[in-house]
């Protein structure tokens, strides 16, 4: 009896023992897990609702602060159909209203679908540039202007849209207020840029030699400058940037010059010549895009030293006063593969966040840069490096779209779903901030 | 020869035959002084009055020549009765042979001229009367007396026993016989005792039987003893008296022994066993006169682990000890246990370490995330995580072999105390 109790006392000592430390042992590996990327995953959607899968849709941009909680998303759509000369039977600018809340689509004002082709003159539009325009036109409250470019006309056409998404009065063309002459444009060749500063939307396009501007606001009919003339040949869109003092830069490439930018005053007033932003590829630049950050303007776009080598896409910082904040990078060092059309959002703690389509227009990526410029820890890939944004189906050639959306980020861009009937669409990637990064830099 | 001259002669074969024995020097004094004076009177022919010193002489110090000088003078002056009685108070000395013969010649020579009655009693040693008790005891029993013929009557007593009467007709010149029987004076005398069983004897040494005891005895003073085993002697005075019923009733106390017993064995033999360090013998042994109290008791042997214990002897009981002595060359390493303990707590320990710097590293990375730190992060804790299973398997393997062998078996007794 005594050695079953000694037998007993030995194994409850022993079993005690290796509880307790089991338990110590559990404890230790699930409390010290790193979490922060277990987060449920961004939200994917479907932008347009319209589509009978004889249509090429792209080229998605987007403008938020339209009131109501409100975002708006305009996008080129192409039928697949071809006239004798190879092109497009139709090309429509689209529109679509989303929740900020959810990001589903809304309808638009009355009489109109959930995406509805904004020209009604049956021209053929190429890509939009959407901005918030909170002006009274007409006596009536507009809240954001669309610009696209007319190919059969050659012409940049505009017009408003007020909250409920429905187009205000009749489109009209920057040549009805330019006083250039013999103006001609690209496929792409607007943009338009709300600057809260001068409460004018600031029109920037170029005819392939010309860089000319326009601020269009409610007080007066705006006035055509020109920015830069007799340049080589402009590739991309002259794209601006207003910071929150109203300094803009505006920023485009040129054959073989690299990306050239200006810089406006709060005026909307150039502050001297145009000048190269330094990117390292001179050859083929294109698909530029300029955002203002609190104290900093961010170029970004892709190119390649000839036209037939690798496209990388590059990024470079500047103060508002034009001065370069470190070199010219390369968003993604670790990619060989092709990249092309970078957008770039300024991100709360001036995080960087840059969207391009790569590698080979496989995907849409995405990464985080400090404001060092080094890459920042994400919560998506979990690491520094790039990370995917679409939904993993066939990516379509096409401009993306970032902005913020109250307390998240979104990134509009093209794809082809396989299985949708409506052929290809607008796809929406969003996610909180918090989810998207988390400590400070 | 006249009668003066026989006289002279008898009394001188007195004097010849000697003095009294040793007695006290003043009674040896005052009766050498009777006789002479007793001899004086017998000398000058006063007969009487020499019995009467010489009779004083012999009861100051019984002297077999003075009562044979009291028999002859009787004799003389024919007084045959009290002659004889005194040949045969004579002939109970311890005589020679020829004084023996002699003296019987000279009492059976009186024979024809007095009745002699021979007495017994049974029990012996009862004074004898013979007719009136107030005359005194003419002798104790077994003896011969003579007495006047006629209807005589024989009385014996003794100290316990009823009187006893018996009638005789004596005739002279013949020898009658009387045998008397005397019967005990008996008292009731009942023994208890708490606790019963107890045996109950006459400190005279005589059994008289167990408790609870009823029993007759002879009246008189009684000490008896009633003892029993493990309780101290109880010894108590009662008077017997007769016809009546005494009880005594004894309350039995424990006894105090002064010693104790040890007995030790076990699995070795020829152990040596020692009580406070000192030895006391070798098992198997039992020390019967062990000194009680608390002690230390150690067995030891060759080539055994000894063992040790403290005991507690105590008085009057019996402390058995059973021991068993392991042979330490047939155990396993006892170490073995702490080794795999040893390592299982250093991996859990390191664990522990790796896993605290793991948790520093995972605040760095909170506060500012990186690849670097999160890589760091999960090294360390996979490292953690192994150091722990590893130091948990350690731990557990030594468990498990630690319950499947279970204590290192070490010498050990068992004591058992018997009351």
């Amino acid at each position: 009896m005594s050695s079953l109790k000694q037998r007993a006392r030995h194994l409850a000592s022993r079993v005690g023992c290796t509880v307790g430390l089991g338990l110590f042992a559990s404890a230790c590996s699930w409390v010290n897990a790193i979490n922060v990327c277990e987060h449920v995953g961004p939200a994917q959607s479907r932008v347009n609702e319209r589509g009978d899968g004889n249509e090429y849709i792209n080229h998605p941009r987007a403008a938020s602060d339209l009131g109501n909680g409100r975002v708006l998303v305009a996008f080129n759509a192409q039928s697949l159909d071809l006239d004798a000369n190879g092109a497009p039977t139709t090309s429509d600018v689209r529109l679509t209203l989303l929740d900020a809340a959810t990001g589903t689509p809304i309808t638009l004002c009355d009489g109109m679908s959930l995406d509805e082709t904004l020209e009604d003159s049956g021209g053929y539009a190429a890509v939009a540039s959407v901005a918030p325009a909170p002006l009274t036109i007409g006596g009536n409250a507009a809240a954001a202007l669309v610009a696209w470019t007319d190919l059969h006309t050659q012409r940049i056409m505009m017009r408003f849209v007020d909250v409920g998404g429905c187009p205000m009065e009749q489109e009209f063309a920057a040549r009805e207020f330019s006083t250039v002459a013999g103006q001609t444009v690209a496929d792409f060749a607007a943009s338009v840029t709300w600057s809260p500063v001068n409460n004018a939307v600031l029109l920037t396009w170029t005819d392939q030699r010309d860089i000319f501007e326009a601020w269009i606001s409610a007080a007066e009919p705006p006035q055509v400058l020109t920015l830069a003339s007799g340049q080589t040949a402009v590739q991309s869109i002259p794209v601006s940037a207003v910071a929150s003092d109203g300094r803009t830069l505006v920023a485009w490439s040129e054959d073989g010059r690299g990306v050239q930018g200006e810089l406006l005053d709060a005026q909307g007033n150039a502050t001297g010549t145009p000048f190269d932003l330094g990117f390292a590829a001179k050859g083929s630049m294109a698909h530029v895009a300029v955002i203002a950050g609190p104290d900093r303007f961010a170029v970004t776009a892709d190119g390649s030293d000839t036209p037939t080598s690798t496209t990388f896409t590059y990024v470079r910082e500047f103060s508002l006063s034009g001065v370069p904040l470190g070199a010219t990078r390369r968003v993604d060092d670790s990619d060989a593969n092709n990249e092309e059309f970078p957008v770039v959002a300024y991100l709360p703690d001036q995080t960087l966040m840059a969207s391009w389509k790569g590698p080979n227009s496989t995907a849409t990526s995405a990464r985080l840069f400090k404001v060092d410029g080094t890459p920042r820890f994400n919560t998506v890939s979990c690491d520094e490096q790039q990370f995917r944004l679409d939904a993993a189906h066939p990516i379509l050639p096409g401009m993306e779209s970032a902005l913020l959306v109250g307390g998240s980020v979104w990134v509009f861009y093209s794809g082809q779903p396989p299985s949708d009937p409506r052929g290809s669409g607008v796809g929406l990637w969003r996610l909180p901030f918090d989810k998207l990064y988390t400590g400070t830099q | 020869m006249s009668v003066r001259r026989v006289v002279r002669i008898a009394l001188l074969s007195i004097c010849v035959l000697g003095t009294p024995s040793v007695v006290h020097a003043d009674q040896a004094s005052e009766a050498e002084l009777q006789f002479e004076l007793g001899t004086e009177l017998y000398k000058q022919g006063h007969y009487a009055e020499a019995i009467e010193r010489f009779i004083a002489s012999d009861r100051l110090v019984p002297n077999a020549n003075v009562v044979l000088n009291i028999a002859k003078t009787f004799a003389f002056i024919k007084r045959p009765l009290d002659a004889y009685n005194w040949y045969e108070t004579y002939l109970g000395f311890n005589l020679s042979s020829e004084q023996r013969r002699t003296g019987e010649a000279e009492r059976d020579a009186l024979t024809h001229e007095v009745s002699v009655v021979e007495v017994s009693t049974e029990p012996t040693g009862a004074d004898l009367f013979i007719d009136r008790a107030d005359l005194g005891a003419v002798c104790k029993s077994p003896c011969r007396v003579a007495v006047e013929a006629g209807d005589r009557r024989v009385l014996a007593r003794r100290d316990g026993y009823r009187e006893a009467t018996s009638p005789v007709i004596a005739v002279r010149g013949q020898k009658e016989s009387a045998a008397l029987v005397l019967v005990p004076i008996l008292g009731h005398l009942s023994v208890t005792s708490r606790p019963p069983g107890a045996l109950v004897h006459a400190e005279s040494g005589q059994d008289l039987g167990v408790t609870p005891l009823e029993l007759d005895l002879p009246v008189g003073p009684l000490r008896v003893v009633v003892s029993l085993a493990g309780f101290g002697n109880e010894t108590r005075s009662v008077d017997i008296n007769d016809g009546t019923r005494s009880v005594l009733d004894v309350n039995l106390e424990r006894s105090r022994a002064t010693s104790a017993v040890l007995s030790v064995k076990g699995n070795t033999a020829h152990a040596a066993v020692l009580l406070d360090g000192q030895s006391v013998g070798f098992a198997p042994l039992t020390v019967p006169n062990a000194p009680p109290g608390p002690h230390t008791l150690k067995i030891e042997a060759p080539n055994r682990e000894p063992w040790a214990s403290p005991v507690l002897l105590e008085f009057g009981a019996a402390t058995r000890v059973d021991y068993d002595l392991i042979d330490p060359r047939t155990r396993h390493w006892p170490g073995w246990r702490w080794v795999g303990y040893g390592v299982g707590a250093a991996l859990l320990a390191a664990g522990g370490v790796t896993g605290a710097i793991a948790v520093g590293e995972k605040q760095s990375f909170d506060t500012e995330p990186t690849s670097a730190k999160k890589a760091m992060v999960e090294t360390k804790n996979h490292v953690a995580d192994a150091l722990f299973a590893a130091g948990i398997v350690a731990v557990g393997v030594t468990l498990t072999w630690d319950l499947l062998t279970g204590p290192a078996p070490a010498s050990s007794g068992k004591v058992t105390v018997a009351r």
